[in-house]
């Protein structure tokens, strides 16, 4: 059976998410700014040089340093204990 | 005071020379004694406004050969304005900025310092792109204006500009203003370029648009001015004429 043309659809208007206006719409939109790395404190605390040299052996193997091995140390010890 | 204006994308062929040589017109023909210093080692706006090589460019000056003064050369058909030149062939802007510069990053806004005596007006025309040159220019600037054309090509180099001239400005401490955006090419009939400058005017900059007008290439070809350019009596459209007046009032203020 030979198709019948749908006027309907001759009047359709495609609206057409144009890319570019919604890459401007992010670009100038403040609300879509990456937030500010949030700004380190400066702090310092006493260790012995021995402790020192347990933990960097303890933590090199997972590719830390000692004290980046205490913060991930502390981060699961409260993990954990925080399920508790 | 004398103001220093920028116009810059890191992306080519968005205009910055069309602009900042039009306006650099605009201002000259106000009566401002106007300087357009042509930063781009191509050249272009120095051959837009010079039919013949001065004896001396830009690189010239910054390399302590001759003074300013001998390098600056008034444009004959348009009063008031002065180009400081680059010559796009045999000249050694390119080479001074990929050598010596990185020893001075300071020596252009030094210069315009010193022309801001003697000028009331200075424009900066440079070349796309972000290296040490186009830095040097922008620190030397009292405000960076972005020409850019509605597509997402251009978007994407607004995008990283910005980022870009925020360490800029950490980095070598400038204080220069960017707050102004000019999309050019604007066609009203395209979605596209409404959805782009609908989407601009609505955050923290603040929009001008420049209609398509193929007067601009043409004007550019005969070395005139295209304000006052005419092609068999037909010269810039009235809405082109409009937008140029305003952006020329707003960004001297």
């Amino acid at each position: 059976m030979a198709l019948k043309r749908n006027p309907d659809n001759e009047n359709e208007l495609v609206e057409e998410s144009s890319i570019s206006g919604q890459k401007a719409k992010q670009l100038f939109s403040n609300e879509v700014r990456k937030p500010k790395k949030e700004k380190k404190i400066l702090t310092t605390f006493s260790i012995e040089p021995s402790f020192k040299r347990e933990l960097e052996d303890l933590f090199s193997s997972m590719g830390l340093g000692w004290a980046a091995g205490i913060r991930f140390s502390l981060k699961e010890f409260s993990k954990k204990h925080g399920e508790d | 005071m004398t103001k220093t204006i920028s116009f810059h994308l890191q992306k080519g062929g968005v205009g910055k020379t069309t602009i900042s040589g039009t306006l650099a017109c605009q201002s000259a023909i106000d009566g401002y004694s106007t300087l357009l210093i042509d930063v781009d080692p191509q050249g272009n706006a120095s051959s837009w406004f010079l039919d013949e090589a001065p004896p001396f460019e830009l690189a010239d000056v910054v390399q302590g050969r001759c003074y300013s003064a001998d390098a600056i050369v008034p444009v004959t058909k348009i009063p008031n304005l002065y180009v400081l030149p680059t010559f796009g062939i045999g000249g050694s802007l390119k080479n001074y900025a990929e050598t010596k510069l990185a020893e001075e990053p300071f020596v252009l806004q030094d210069l315009v310092h010193d022309l801001s005596s003697k000028f009331e007006r200075i424009i900066l025309d440079l070349s796309p792109g972000l290296g040490r040159l186009e830095r040097a220019a922008l620190i030397a600037s009292d405000e960076i204006i972005s020409p850019m054309t509605p597509e997402v090509f251009s978007l994407d180099g607004l995008e990283i500009f910005i980022e870009e001239l925020s360490k800029l400005q950490k980095n070598l401490r400038s204080k220069v203003e960017h707050s102004r955006i000019i999309i050019n090419a604007f066609d009203n009939r395209i979605k596209q370029h409404r959805d782009i400058f609908l989407a601009a005017s609505k955050g923290k900059f603040t929009v001008y648009k420049i209609p398509v007008d193929p007067l601009f290439r043409k004007a550019q070809e005969a070395g005139s001015a295209p304000q006052i350019f005419r092609k068999r009596g037909k010269g810039l459209k009235p809405a082109t004429l409009e937008s140029i007046n305003t952006i020329n009032l707003e960004i001297w203020r």
